[in-house]
């Protein structure tokens, strides 16, 4: 039972992603592309923000890198031709299939990635803040400013629409399953332990700066693949669709969906998808003399997590998973089958 | 091209961005210190000081000097409250959570701008004394350079005295060291940190007045980008330290002008993207800063 | 003066004190004596308000001390000279002293208050305007003391002040202590050296592991066979 879950799952999200893309119009497959693309972005921050105790907000810079190396991968040459003519010849000429250039994307960012988190990840956590905001502000002046490659501030357009509901939901099941793995291995426990006591865990063997490091780095890839499918849907990118907006956005999910709880960060990419989507319409219906109250869904987001800040700073969520609180409800009826199942799942990992 | 007039204009260039960046690296400085917060509402007091700068001078009704006044004392207040209503209840939370919180909060003014005054960035108009040009010491310059860079240095003649003489400098200062044994001391540790919030706020608001004198400009993001640049001029200084503040932000000024002023045009648009290059360099040299003490790891 | 009853403080999940209670009397040193982690750091802790107790009473004179923020126990003349000296290291000594006075009004008692540490601690004088963190261990914790002076204290709460200081030294503090009490400072003692505790004290209280183990005039308890074997080295 415990090995098909998996499959399970993964048969059943694919069936009604394939079932959605052929019976829903385009706003709701867009609607819940776009669902699936703040699930891998909020999961995968999860990684430092929440397990390792890393504060990141990276996650726009990581997103860009992705979209724009995918971008520039899979426009064809012809248009490549007309848009970015004075791209080096060998990449004006190379056209590659979309996993190739999403995964070239994620090689990027996780290098980054890497040489960021070398001098900042041994210091106090919340350096990384800074150092990652200042990355954003950074790959954003690279992409206005290097013409050749991104065309500055006009941005690419035209990119083929190649994110379908099945590569979205696709992708999104590999980065849930592949973080909820990690974070279910020695490797999760050691990045909990950091983010408990530093100090303890160093004492316990745990190589803290590999640790922290490792988290950092993963979140970064699976940002980066996000990011790509994110420029293949909505088939255009400029310098300044990856803002601190987005990050701002994606931390919330993390924030509110409850940090250092994978299914947290699902609920919580989830609400924070649907919920603008729905205050944007209320900012264009309440137009007060023409004007649209533009700025009112973020204000609704802010006062949101502020309102979770003091109230239940834990999140939605806390550290528990859906799973652990539903088998909990049922646990109350039926304890003892639970228990045993419990201790040969531990003896499974000790082994 | 290097004209001796081409380098004093720039020279003054560079210490009026040093002077702005100065003032709003102290308030960070100041806040991080006593509470370990890195407040990215920061720049948003800037963007709040400016706007209301804006205000009083398209007013008339009221005397040009207190378009300085009037947003320094509004914007120390709304640090104050600030601090009361959001970042209070979660003092003895992990440090974490007030950073957090302060992302909210510099969403909450960044949109609530948005939303009550559009995003169309608005023109500001200097009393016309401020804009003529002068000759002095065999140098010309706009009275509003002079402007910037006194003002500036007297502010912080002024806090370094405050710090240093006055009882709640000198409390402010043991905070910083250790918040617990200060309260040992009989110090209303509340009051402390309300002082320190206020002090913040109200320098961020006149470099805020500063900045959009300078740059004849108002929109509500203005703010974001010269707060995370001030931390980066912290950093330098030696975060949590006043004097390295003021280094940091004049280095940094200094930094950011002649990479534009000397580099090729092509090369120049990546002003911002060099100084975060440079922040990355500090952390992996000299993490501590300039002046700082040592802070590395979370404690 | 001082009454605790029956005091429960966790840490997190950690029950560090569980049930103390304790008397002292108006110009008494009272000592608390017992291993690390009995709980004799945890109880000052609690006393100055720095620690909140989940259950229990704290009365100083009529007054409930467990709702009261810090600085305002600090103001009652409840003073906390806490473990391991932490005077403010970039802050000079007459910052530091002046600091602890910071909350009084009476300038003339400030000046008679500042004029009897550098009595007490010449040396104080003599460093005057040096910054605290280049102090010798001994200074610093003449200083320590000299702040904890400076409020103004009723009852004196000091925590472990021969900690890790040379033997001179640790005579001249004790000394001022005898001072201290002469000059109608009540003390409510932390000392890992019990010997010295217990000669100094007119009554004592042997905490272990969150209890409140025995109490009693201080020399009985010297007498005491399993205080001597467990406390006084047999």
């Amino acid at each position: 039972m415990k090995r098909l879950l998996p499959v399970l799952w993964i048969v059943g999200v694919m069936g009604l992603a394939a079932l959605a893309q052929s019976a829903l119009n385009d706003y709701y497959q867009r609607v819940l592309a776009v669902i699936a693309i703040n699930i891998m972005l909020a999961v995968s921050l999860n990684l430092t923000n929440g397990f390792s105790g890393d504060f990141s907000l990276g996650h726009a810079a990581f997103m860009a890198i992705g979209a724009y190396t995918s971008a520039i991968l899979t426009l064809p040459a012809r248009t490549k031709a007309i848009v970015l003519p004075d791209l080096p010849p060998w990449l004006g000429q190379v056209e590659l299939p979309f996993l190739i250039a999403i995964l070239i994307g994620c090689a990027l960012a996780g290098l980054v990635a890497f040489l960021v988190g070398l001098p900042v990840l041994r210091l106090r956590g919340h350096y990384l803040s800074v150092a990652t905001l200042g990355l954003m502000v950074i790959v954003q002046v690279v992409a206005l400013n290097w013409q050749p490659i991104t065309r500055g501030a006009r941005g690419i357009s035209g990119l083929p629409p190649l994110t379908t509901l099945l590569w979205a939901y696709g992708l999104m099941l590999v980065t849930v399953m592949v973080i909820w793995r990690i974070v279910h291995s020695s490797l999760g426990r050691a990045m909990m332990a950091v983010r408990e006591d530093e100090l303890a865990a160093a004492c316990r063997g745990v190589r803290v700066f590999r640790t922290r490091l490792f988290a950092f780095v993963t979140g970064a890839l699976f940002a980066s693949a996000a990011g790509a499918l994110w420029a293949h849907l909505i088939t255009a990118i400029t310098p300044s669709s990856f803002s601190f907006l987005l990050t701002f956005n994606v931390v919330a999910m993390v924030v509110i969906g409850g940090a250092g709880s994978v299914s947290g960060s699902v609920i919580g990419a989830v609400l924070m998808t649907l919920l603008p989507e729905l205050l944007r319409r209320v900012e264009t219906a309440l137009a007060i003399g023409g004007q649209p109250l533009y700025g009112l869904s973020q204000i609704v987001i802010a006062v949101l997590m502020l309102l979770v800040m003091i109230f239940r700073p834990q999140g939605l969520m806390g550290r528990h998973e859906l799973i652990q609180v539903l088998a909990g409800l049922s646990g109350a009826r039926n304890k003892p089958s639970s228990a045993p199942a419990e201790l040969a799942g531990e003896a499974q990992r000790v082994a | 091209m290097l004209t001796p007039s081409y380098l004093i204009q720039q020279f003054i260039n560079a210490l009026n961005m040093g002077s702005i960046y100065a003032l709003v690296a102290i308030g960070l400085t100041v806040v991080y210190g006593i509470l370990r917060l890195i407040n990215f509402a920061h720049g948003d007091m800037m963007t709040v000081g400016a706007y209301l700068a804006l205000a009083v001078l398209s007013s008339l009704a009221l005397p040009a000097w207190t378009a300085l006044l009037i947003p320094v004392f509004v914007v120390a207040a709304l640090g104050v409250l600030i601090e009361r209503l959001a970042y209070r209840p979660l003092r003895g939370a992990p440090e974490v959570a007030m950073l957090i919180t302060s992302l909210a909060v510099s969403s909450l003014i960044e949109n609530g701008a948005t939303m009550t005054l559009t995003a169309q960035p608005r023109p500001v108009r200097l009393p016309a004394e401020l804009v003529q040009r002068v000759d002095a010491l065999g140098i010309n310059f706009a009275v509003m350079d002079g402007v910037i860079v006194a003002l500036a240095v007297a502010l912080m003649i002024a806090l370094s005295l405050f710090v240093r003489r006055t009882t709640i400098g000198i409390a402010m200062r043991a905070c910083s060291e250790n918040v617990r044994v200060t309260q040992l001391m009989g110090i209303d540790v509340n009051r402390v940190i309300a002082v320190a919030f206020a002090i913040s706020a109200g320098l961020a608001a006149v470099a805020g007045v500063l900045w959009s004198g300078k740059f004849g400009i108002v929109d509500p993001f203005m703010g974001f980008v010269p707060g995370l640049k001030a931390f980066v001029a912290a950093v330098i200084g030696g975060i949590g330290n006043i004097p390295g503040a003021m280094l940091g932000g004049y280095l940094l000024g200094f930094a950011e002008v002649f990479f534009v002023a000397f580099m090729p045009p092509e090369v120049s648009g990546y002003r911002d993207a060099f100084v975060f290059v440079l922040l990355l360099v500090v952390l992996l040299v000299r993490p501590s800063g300039l002046l700082g003490t040592r802070e590395v790891n979370r404690a | 003066m001082l009454s605790v009853q029956d005091l429960h403080v966790y840490y997190g999940r950690i029950h560090a004190l569980k049930g103390v209670s304790l008397e002292v009397h108006a110009g008494e040193i009272v000592a608390l004596i017992g291993s690390n982690g009995a709980g004799k750091t945890t109880t000052l802790t609690a006393l100055s308000g720095l620690l909140r107790p989940r259950s229990g009473s704290i009365r100083f004179e009529a007054q409930d001390l467990t709702r009261l923020p810090v600085h305002q126990i600090v103001r009652l003349g409840i003073v906390h000279c806490p473990e391991g000296r932490q005077v403010f290291a970039r802050l000079s000594v007459i910052e530091n002293l002046r600091l602890a006075a910071a909350h009084r009004a009476d300038r003339a008692g400030i000046a008679r208050d500042l004029q009897r540490v550098y009595d007490l601690f010449p040396i104080l004088a003599q460093r005057r305007d040096q910054y605290a963190g280049t102090l010798s261990g001994g200074e610093q914790q003449m200083l320590a003391i000299g702040r904890a002076l400076m409020s103004r204290p009723r009852l004196l709460l000091l925590d472990e002040p021969s900690l890790g200081l040379a033997p001179l030294v640790v005579e001249n503090i004790f000394r001022v202590i005898e001072t201290l009490r002469r000059d109608g400072v009540t003390i409510l003692l932390v000392e890992q050296n019990a010997y010295q505790a217990l000669r100094l004290a007119d009554r004592a209280y042997v905490l272990e592991t969150g209890y409140v183990k025995t109490h009693g005039p201080a020399h009985a308890l010297a007498d005491d066979p399993a205080v001597k074997a467990a406390y006084l080295g047999g």
